[in-house]
């Protein structure tokens, strides 16, 4: 008795559980990016009204309309167009209104699913690598080359032996190279340049030779001229997942003797312009071993920066291994012109250190 | 049928159940003790109750008015036993099985009781009622809908009084009672749920159809909109989604809007959405008041895919991530050995260093909690507590800068505080050239609060250090350190103890915090000495 009775109140207060009456329209899950969106509704009095889609991209001011037609027996379809199925999606109504005698006043325009204020929204989707590659280019502002040029001076201090014998421990080196991003993953960026790198070391590990003297203090048993002054090299980046990075360089040095190989490589996770951990590697045959870690931050706003601890016995691997401190500042302008200065610490041991002191600029394009 | 007709017909419904016999008697008692094979009611042959009698147990409640709010007591019948013996003032009652586990002391016990032999007492006439002619108040449409529900469950089963709101809700989910609604209906579900301890799944399953069209992935984090189509819309009262991230053990329920008669419409909410996936499930209430999953189930729900967060999300350029560390300290371990020399006359047993160091610690989500990067100094002069430095054998000095690499872990610990293991690698140059050095730490708590941290560090032409240091925030602006270290720094010389505690003010939230340190550091009871030290803290 209770359940007949609950029953007819239920039925008495609800008038919504009363069936469709005609129009039943399955949504579609997700849809793809600039592909049209088709949507199908059985229709059973199909004769005695016009049923439509309102439809609009999310986030768009205005809804547009297209009428459904008629496919096969009660089913009909109408497509949303192409050009607004655009992430992250489009929202839709559909509405029925009567068809009514030629003359007579038109009837009222019914909402038969969703509506104008509680639209449906269909998530349009973009292929993963396409996803990707939007926000890759998200970061760059669009950019997809960039120009680079890169100073910087050396000084690990002057040494000296009992004699009074003085040679400088020092090196400069000059980067320019050209990136573009290919963002065709894994291949996310190649990129090519130019290395010029010389110095002045003493010819011994640590300390200048006991027998040279001031007189002799240029002389090649003395005094070594390191590095080179032509590097070519050619450099792949890796993108291993999003926000995963391995660059991979491979170089070729020529100095007044002969040529000579190098490679680079440097895991990276995180955005190389904004927060970022790096661990790079690089070896130049006679000029030496560089190992870094570097931890980038961009939380100071317009100024992203970077510290790096650098062990290296550049420019010349006769040198013993010494240890730099890096410490780096960018000044992004919204040009797409980026300018850097470093200031660091170097030494090969505790007794004589040297600063260091480096310029560059990049421009993205 | 109208509105109008259909309450006219279940007000009359209610007068007819309601109507009481006027000759035999209903006696009630209570449950006073339940067994694994019958319940005892305090009814006996005393009030009329025999052997054989049909008896009937309801569970008292306490609701509430969904208009007023006021507390109502009122019941749910459990179900019908059988009275299998009697005594004066007790009777044993035979269940079924399914209704003895839900029986409880306290339940109310009812039983038609004949009485042949007694006439039933001759009605008293009620005294006239003075004649009430106020006009009844006027209700608005909403609120009388509400109560027409209300008077149609009372003393309905849970079932038909889940279904009967459920059905009001979806279709008055913007009714200013739906929310009051909405929590009764919890309360109605967990009771029922209570009286079915050995089914905590569905009730049952039936044919109760729903379209759906299955998304197969969404973005973490973004809430995803559902719609289901009702194959059969005069079955179905109401609806709910249960939702869950993929993993959890339970569901979150969600309750479907109904629109238009077939569409059920909800949202999967967006802190839901999470990788590897969310799992989701439609149950629907039919119009015989019993649930029943329309589309998956809880064992196997439907599920969609969710990406992981690529490894750059963890690096978004979110502020606090950030924290700069400068400081500097100095210790002396000789300021107050006056030991004279054994002429008598004062000689120099230095013992000092100090040390700078500038980090940065960049702070990550997940199980690498944060990754430190720095470079320090270190000089010192000494290191041995009984030994008298002249020009013959001045004192040693010991130098070392260095940069350094950390990484802390946060261990996976399912409650407690948590614990941290740090590992640092360190690369310097000292006065011998290059070396390298490790250094651990455990920690218990989080970094940025109250911690307990124990360290080691060994690093070539150093020496070693242990440490046990202890961080809290007494004030929300002041950080307090203390620390009491082991060490044979500087330069691998005698064992000594360093003590410190470093007190900071924050001047602003995620700002500048300048510390100050103080220290002391014992070598031997009779050479010790003090220091100082300052720093500064920069969070972005």
């Amino acid at each position: 008795m209770t359940r007949t009775l609950f029953l007819t109140c239920w039925l008495a207060i609800a008038p919504a559980v009363a069936a469709a009456d005609g129009v039943r329209h399955l949504p579609p899950a997700q849809a793809d990016a600039a592909a049209p969106i088709e949507l199908t509704a059985s229709v059973t009095d199909a004769g005695a009204r016009a049923v439509s889609v309102h439809y609009r991209t999310v986030g768009a001011p205005a809804w547009a309309e297209v009428v459904f037609t008629r496919a096969a027996g009660d089913r009909w379809i109408a497509a949303i167009p192409a050009g607004a199925a655009l992430p992250p999606g489009v929202e839709y109504y559909l509405t029925s209104q009567a068809t009514v005698a030629d003359g007579a006043a038109p009837a009222d325009v019914v909402d038969e699913f969703a509506s104008a204020a509680r639209p449906h929204v269909v998530a349009v989707r973009v292929a993963d690598k396409d996803q990707r590659r939007q926000r890759d280019l998200a970061r760059s502002g669009g950019r997809r080359s960039r120009a680079h040029a890169g100073f910087e001076w050396i000084d690990f201090g002057q040494r000296t032996n009992a004699a009074g014998a003085v040679v400088p421990d020092q090196y400069y080196r000059v980067d320019l190279d050209f990136s573009y991003r290919l963002l065709a993953y894994p291949l996310e960026e190649i990129r090519f340049g130019y290395t010029r790198l010389e110095g002045v070391v003493p010819a011994s590990d640590r300390r200048v030779p006991e027998a040279c003297t001031p007189a002799t203090a240029h002389d090649p048993a003395c005094r070594l001229d390191a590095g080179f002054k032509v590097g070519g090299w050619f450099e792949l980046g890796l993108a291993l997942a999003e926000g995963v990075r391995l660059d991979a360089r491979g170089m070729f040095t020529a100095n007044q003797e002969s040529f000579a190989v190098g490679a680079r490589g440097e895991l990276r996770a995180g955005v190389a312009d904004g927060n970022h951990l790096a661990v790079a590697v690089e070896y130049m045959a006679d000029v030496g071993t560089v190992g870094s870690f570097r931890l980038g931050w961009a939380t100071v706003p317009r100024l992203p920066m970077a510290m790096t601890v650098e062990v290296t016995d550049l420019p010349s691997s006769l040198r013993a291994t010494g240890i730099r401190l890096l410490y780096d500042v960018y000044y992004p302008l919204p040009t797409g012109l980026r300018l850097g200065a470093r200031v660091g610490y170097a030494a090969r041991d505790q007794i004589i250190g040297g600063p260091s002191v480096g310029l560059s600029a990049s421009y993205d394009f | 049928m109208t509105t109008r007709s259909s309450v006219v017909i279940a007000l009359a419904a209610i007068v007819a159940c309601t109507a009481t016999a006027a000759a035999d008697q209903i006696v009630v008692g209570r449950v006073v003790k339940t067994d694994r094979r019958e319940v005892y009611v305090n009814l006996g042959s005393r009030v009329g109750v025999d052997s054989g009698a049909r008896l009937r147990l309801k569970r008292p409640v306490t609701l509430r008015h969904p208009v007023t709010r006021r507390p109502v007591v009122d019941w749910l019948p459990l179900g019908d036993g059988t009275v299998t013996d009697v005594g004066s003032s007790l009777a044993r009652i035979a269940l079924p099985p399914e209704l003895l586990a839900q029986v409880r002391v306290g339940d109310i016990a009812e039983v038609y009781v004949v009485r042949d032999d007694a006439p039933a007492p001759t009605p008293v006439p009620a005294p006239p009622r003075p004649v009430d002619d106020r006009p009844i108040p006027a209700v608005d449409a909403d609120t009388a809908e509400v109560l027409t529900v209300w008077r149609a469950t009372t003393g309905a089963s849970l079932d038909a009084r889940v279904a009967a709101w459920s059905g009001w809700l979806a279709a008055h989910g913007s009714s200013r009672f739906a929310d009051d609604v909405r929590a009764d209906l919890e309360v109605l579900r967990a009771t029922r749920l209570a009286l079915q301890p050995d089914r905590p799944g569905r009730p049952r399953e039936s044919q109760l159809h729903v379209e759906h069209d299955l998304p197969t992935r969404a973005d973490a984090g973004a809430a995803v909109p559902l719609v289901f189509v009702l194959a059969e819309p005069t079955q179905v009262a109401a609806a709910a989604l249960h939702v869950r991230t993929a993993g959890q053990a339970t569901f979150q329920r969600v309750e479907l809007t109904r629109e238009h008669a077939i569409y059920l419409r909800g949202t999967i909410p967006a802190t839901v959405v999470a990788a590897p996936g969310v799992e989701y499930f439609v149950e629907v209430i039919g119009a015989d008041g019993a649930a029943a999953t329309a589309y998956a189930t809880e064992a196997q729900p439907a599920r969609i895919a969710v990406a992981a967060p690529a490894v750059v999300e963890r690096f978004t350029a979110t502020r606090q991530r950030t924290q700069l560390t400068m400081i500097g300290s100095y210790l002396d371990f000789a300021t107050f050995d006056d030991r004279p020399g054994s002429t008598g006359a004062a000689v120099d047993r230095r013992d000092r260093f100090a040390e700078a160091e500038v980090d940065v610690r960049y702070r990550l989500d997940g199980i690498v909690r944060g990754v430190r990067l720095g470079f320090g100094s270190y000089g010192g002069r000494g290191g041995f507590a009984n030994r008298v430095w002249d020009d013959a054998n001045p004192a040693p000095v010991i130098g070392f800068q260095y940069g350094y690499v950390e990484s802390e872990l946060a261990l996976p610990v399912g409650r407690g505080p948590s614990i941290g293991v740090a590992g640092r690698f360190v690369a310097g140059v000292g006065r011998e050239g290059f070396g390298v050095g490790v250094a651990g730490r455990l920690r218990l708590g989080d970094p940025d609060a109250t911690n307990l941290s124990l360290g080691v560090s060994g690093v070539q032409q150093l020496g070693f250090l242990s440490d046990l240091r202890f961080e809290t925030w007494p004030r929300p602006a002041l950080p307090v350190g203390i620390s009491v270290a082991v060490t044979d720094q500087p330069g691998n010389g005698d064992l000594g103890v360093r003590l410190a505690t470093d007190v900071g003010y924050r001047l602003r939230p995620w700002a500048v915090r300048p510390t100050v340190r103080l220290s002391a550091g014992p070598h031997r009871e009779r050479h010790a000495g003090v220091g100082g030290g300052v720093g500064l803290v920069f969070d972005w």
